[in-house]
């Protein structure tokens, strides 16, 4: 019956009661499509990021990653990849060359990555076939002479087009400069102009010829997974196999250049050695020989200097913002709407003491004829609550329909086209909201709804029923 | 004046309601301010990193080289644009500069380097590279040597005192092939650039490039990059000269001007909503005041006070419930930005590197830009003259009979 | 049998500063089953004060309140309300229903209180409302009503908890001459018929004129 009683007192002043479901409706209106748009820019960074850029794993040469050297190579490749092809988390998975090049045509000249793919393997692991740029571009379709794709920019800054030629200038595996024409077959445009801008592709055996490199050995394994995101399992396992560490003089230069405090350095120099420990032995001894406290801080950045063998990289190591803003959209829509819900609790306070207050005789009279506390107290908090879930339902349902709509049909951020496209996000955003962050948001609304009521209620629940009756 | 007097004591009438709807404002207050000065201030730091480390807020260059920027496209070197540039109000200096790619090596590695140019007087001025040095000499004046990024020497493996081989197409396309010394080592914050930079006396590069006189750029050194508008008019007019162009940074890095423009819109439709739930929220305590006084009110009217003598008490009532609100928010916003701006958190460990990655300074840091707290206030007034209608109205219409008996 | 036993009561309000106000000034008083007694006095003679240390609304300063054998200053804050919505039924002068409930759900509310089944709630609020001559405005809201009906629905309520004795303060106050002469008609007909105890406390002369007992208080004294 309290329930029945403070539902009803709700529309005692429908003037009042609107105003503040009004105000919870646009608060959550407002919040949750701000944030279902900040779902939706990142949700198609990601889905390109990684089926295009940086895939779910990558395997390189530990010594490679610093300066891309040709010779860091990864040896026996093709075992590797038969070994990992076996885990049945795993999608697909390619081999690369990569090499830092220039290619110039007649006008001008470009430094840029260039990898060396192989076609059919690649495009189970990379769409990046899908972003030919029209009819006259390919994807290696064909045989011709040393074919080469490259990004838009790069072909405009080139003044190239299909079928034009390009010049590559490297240093092969025994550091002598080669030089070879390649002819472009396809342009592309992905979403991220820096990767575009940055990025050549010819095919394997090609790269692998000129360079002088033998067979099965590459510089980059990459590993698509059936769940993309879902790499901590598979990395661990692959880091526990392939991976080992090592205190050299290699590593202690990479700790010198990362910021690590002095005294972790000259301990590790202390403890220089040839010796390769597996990633458990090597966590043990650093556990043994600094405090817990210089561990907690410096652990992952030691073990990163110190990588020998292979080295496995998730999608987070490769791509950080990606990852930090992955982690941090689910953060960012409660703080969203938790600063939005407290901007309103004030509202919901002052409209719930003034009920109290209105009705001061009323509640007396209630005391005096037998209502204890509890049910005083209740009754406000109850009245609070489902005000606030009114307005938190109607702000819910219109934030649901204009999400509805708008993933459908898409918000244009073209006019940011360009600051978009160099961080590599879409320009039509569709903005997305998970079920369960619904939920999650009506029970801050109810929250927000019962701490609001609650100084209210206990100025009721204080009124001394003789003094409230006197007229 | 009476009415203020009558106005002021009337808020205090409900002690209670007064401080949670000045409360209510307070927090809005505080929070918009907190926000957007630390997003204004990310925006300082980012431009800092970008624009004052490198490219500079306004560069003057040939018509031609923007788009192709290759060492074919050049502008002659003007002492006298220089000089006369200089003394536009706000132009601090004028920076030559000759920058393009070459091939560096030493021993047997080899690596795509990028040659800059830099007269060492001035141009530190601008960029504060000199501070940067970690090993060995900044250049002189004249210098026959580089200084060159940290991480780039220590791939390459050498140190102070090393020759290097730099190799490249010069003006017109002769080659350009010659050995330096290597002066001095630095660390360069943007890690991108570290592994690729190498910086020399304009004499010496231009020297390389058999480009004597000639320069890509002239980067003119600015006070403040708001004053960025009535500069580059003031350029235009003393050039005079078709084959010359002027570009503010955000044509030169229009990716990050978007990327501001982008974020900052997020954080003003931000501060939209929630102002506009605080606005439902005064507007709410101020439709239950009106209700309660109608009596009062018309008692008032009935005894012989003008409507619009009431009108003016409710809106002076209005505006101090608000400006309480709002003053105190600002003082203690004011206190946190103050305080952070003079020291700013550091951000450590993961976030860092990213930070880094962006070239950009770890440290959240804060504006003190006033039109912040400015347009706050402004809201806030806004907002409290939209929500004064509603009684206004109703003091206009009311009925004194009706009233008297509710 | 005495209903309730007052002993030694006093109420003293601002004790300690230069105004103190004994509203109730050691009053010994006893009341029995099937009373219909009326406290009579000028305003502000404490008959209000006193009538709210009947019904355990207020604290004594000093003295015992005995009702049903049970000295109701002993008892905790909230085994008190309980004790009132048991054994105490109230008539105010105004403010006596919640204005958003019907008639008969006001007087069901409190049946409720007490864990009361739906049907027997029902049944009784109905035969309640019958006996004060409601019934056929059972559904209707109090601000339907006109004062006198719901004062008359107030009676229903406070008999609904079938409670010892009912206290009511001024409950003629904001009625007219018809009004109250039904109202008062109605409770000497419940006190006559049931045997419920009604104890009033007035200045109404048309209510004193129905007092079986009078109790005269002056300054908190009783003098008559």
């Amino acid at each position: 019956m309290i329930l029945e009683i403070a539902w009803k007192n709700i529309w005692r002043s429908k003037l009042r009661s609107l105003v503040v479901i009004v105000a919870i409706a646009i608060g959550l209106l407002g919040g949750v499509t701000a944030v279902a748009f900040m779902n939706g820019l990142l949700i198609g960074r990601i889905d390109d990021a990684l089926e295009i850029e940086v895939s779910s794993i990558q395997l390189h040469n530990a010594d490679f990653m610093e300066n891309s050297e040709l010779k860091y190579l990864i040896d026996n490749v093709d075992d590797y990849i038969v070994d990992i092809e076996k885990d049945s988390s795993v999608k697909a998975v390619s081999k690369r060359l990569v090499i830092e090049t220039m290619l110039s045509s007649n006008r001008a000249a470009a430094g840029l990555s260039l990898i060396g793919v192989d076609p059919e393997k690649e495009t189970q692991v990379s769409r990046l076939y899908e972003k030919m740029l029209d009819s006259n571009s390919t994807y290696f379709v064909g045989v011709k002479n040393r074919p080469i794709i490259i990004g838009e920019k790069v072909a405009k800054k080139l003044k190239v087009h299909v079928r034009s030629k390009l010049a590559i200038n490297a240093v092969d595996v025994n550091g002598v400069s080669v030089r070879s024409v390649f002819r472009i077959v396809g342009i592309f445009r992905t979403q991220n102009g820096g990767f575009d801008e940055m990025n050549a592709f010819v095919r394997f055996k090609d790269l692998q010829k000129i360079l002088g490199i033998e067979d099965g050995k590459a510089h980059e394994v990459a590993i698509i997974l059936h769940k993309m995101l879902e790499t901590e399992t598979l990395k661990n396992t692959l880091q526990e196999k392939y991976t080992r560490y090592r205190v050299n003089d290699k590593s202690l230069l990479r700790v010198l250049n990362d910021s690590i405090p002095e005294r972790v350095y000259s301990k590790l120099l202390s403890i220089k050695s040839d010796k390769e420990y597996s990633k458990i032995e090597f966590e043990s001894m650093l556990k043994n020989s600094f405090s817990e406290k210089t561990n907690e801080l410096y652990t992952k950045q030691v073990l990163t200097a110190c990588e020998t063998g292979i080295k496995v990289s998730e999608w987070k190591q490769l791509s950080p913002e990606l990852a930090m803003q992955t982690s941090w959209i689910d953060f960012v829509l409660y703080i969203f709407v938790g600063i939005i819900l407290a901007a309103l609790g004030f509202g919901i306070v002052n409209t719930m003491l003034m009920v109290v207050l209105e009705r001061i005789r009323e509640i007396g009279m209630l005391i005096a004829i037998g209502m204890n506390r509890r049910r005083v107290f209740s009754m406000i908090v109850l009245e609070s609550v489902m005000l606030s879930l009114v307005g938190g339902i109607v702000g819910l349902f219109l934030a649901w329909s204009l999400v509805s709509f708008l993933s459908i049909n898409g918000i244009d951020m073209s006019m940011f086209s360009d600051g978009l496209r160099a961080l590599g996000y879409p320009s039509m955003v569709y903005p997305y909201i998970e079920a369960d962050n619904y939920i999650k948001v009506t029970l801050m609304v109810v929250i927000t709804g019962i701490l609001a009521a609650i100084y209210p209620a206990l100025h009721a629940v204080r009124i001394n029923p003789s003094i409230a009756i006197r007229e | 004046m009476e009415i203020i007097k009558i106005a002021w004591r009337n808020i205090w009438r409900n002690k209670r309601r007064t401080l949670i709807t000045a409360s209510s404002l307070m927090f809005a207050v505080i929070f918009g301010v907190s926000m957007r000065s630390m997003q204004l201030g990310t925006y300082d730091n980012m431009i800092d990193g970008a624009v004052r480390q490198y490219s500079g807020f306004i560069q003057i260059q040939d018509t031609s080289y923007w788009n192709d920027k290759t060492i074919d496209d050049l502008m002659p070197n003007s002492p006298e644009l220089r000089s006369k540039i200089t003394e536009i109000k706000d132009v601090n200096s004028v920076l030559p500069r000759l920058e393009s790619f070459a091939l560096i090596s030493s021993g047997s590695k080899t690596k795509g380097a990028f040659l800059q140019g830099i007269d060492p007087l001035v141009d530190t001025q601008m960029t504060g590279i000199a501070d940067k040095v970690v090993k060995g000499k900044f250049l002189e004046v004249g210098d026959d040597g580089f200084i060159i990024g940290q991480r780039l020497a220590a791939f390459l493996g050498i140190n102070v005192g090393d020759t290097i081989v730099l190799i490249s197409q010069g003006y017109h396309g002769v080659t350009a092939a010659n050995i330096f010394p290597i002066k001095g080592i630095v660390k360069i914050p943007n890690p991108a650039l570290d592994k690729v930079l190498l910086i020399g006396d304009i004499g010496t590069v231009q020297e390389f490039y058999s480009a004597e006189g000639m320069l890509t750029s002239l980067v003119v050194n600015i006070k403040d990059k708001n004053s960025i508008d009535e500069i580059i008019p003031q350029i235009n007019k003393i050039m005079n000269d078709k084959s010359l162009i002027v570009l503010s940074w955000t044509d030169m890095n229009k990716e990050l001007k978007q990327q501001i423009e982008s974020d900052n819109g997020g954080g003003i439709i931000m501060l939209i909503i929630l102002y506009s739930v605080v606005f439902f929220g005064i507007l709410g305590t101020i439709i239950m005041m009106t209700a309660e006084r109608k009596k009062e009110f018309a008692v008032m009217v009935a005894l012989g006070m003008q409507k619009k003598y009431l009108s003016a008490i409710v809106l002076l009532e209005t505006i101090f419930l608000g400006m309480i609100g709002a003053i105190v928010g600002a003082l203690v916003s004011s206190g946190i930005v103050w305080y952070f701006h003079d020291s700013p958190i550091h951000i450590t460990g993961e976030m860092a590197g990213i930070y880094e990655q962006f070239g950009i300074e770890p440290v959240l840091m804060f504006s003190t830009d006033w039109t912040i707290i400015q347009a706050q206030f402004i809201v806030v007034f806004s907002l409290l003259i939209l929500a004064v209608i509603y009684p206004m109205i109703k003091i206009s219409t009311f009925k004194i009979i009706e009233s008297m008996h509710s | 049998m005495s209903i309730i036993t007052l002993s030694n009561l006093n109420k003293i309000y601002n004790e300690g500063t230069d105004i103190p106000v004994h509203a109730v000034n050691n009053v010994d008083l006893s009341f029995e089953a099937g009373e219909f007694s009326v406290i009579k006095g000028a305003s502000g003679c404490g008959k209000t004060t006193l009538l709210n240390l009947l019904g355990g609304l207020d604290t004594p300063s000093s003295g015992n309140i005995i009702i049903d054998g049970v000295e109701i200053g002993k008892l905790s804050a909230s085994n008190l309300t309980n004790f009132r919505m048991n054994n105490i039924g109230f008539v105010f002068q105004a403010y006596n229903l919640i204005p958003v409930l019907t008639a008969r759900e006001n007087v069901e509310f409190i049946m409720h209180l007490q864990h009361k089944s739906k049907k027997e709630r029902k049944e009784r609020a109905l035969a309640l409302l019958e006996s004060v001559g409601l019934r056929d405005r059972a559904d209707v809201r109090p601000g339907k009503l006109s004062g006198g009906q719901q004062q008359r629905v107030a009676v229903a309520r406070a008999l609904a908890s079938k409670p010892k004795f009912i206290l009511a303060d001024e409950p003629t106050a904001n009625l007219d001459t018809k009004a109250t002469e039904n109202l008062l008609d109605i409770m000497e007909n419940l006190n006559k018929v049931e045997g419920i105890t009604f104890i009033f406390a007035s200045h109404d002369d048309r209510v004193i004129k129905k007092a079986h007992r009078l109790i005269e208080l002056e300054d908190g004294k009783v003098i008559g």
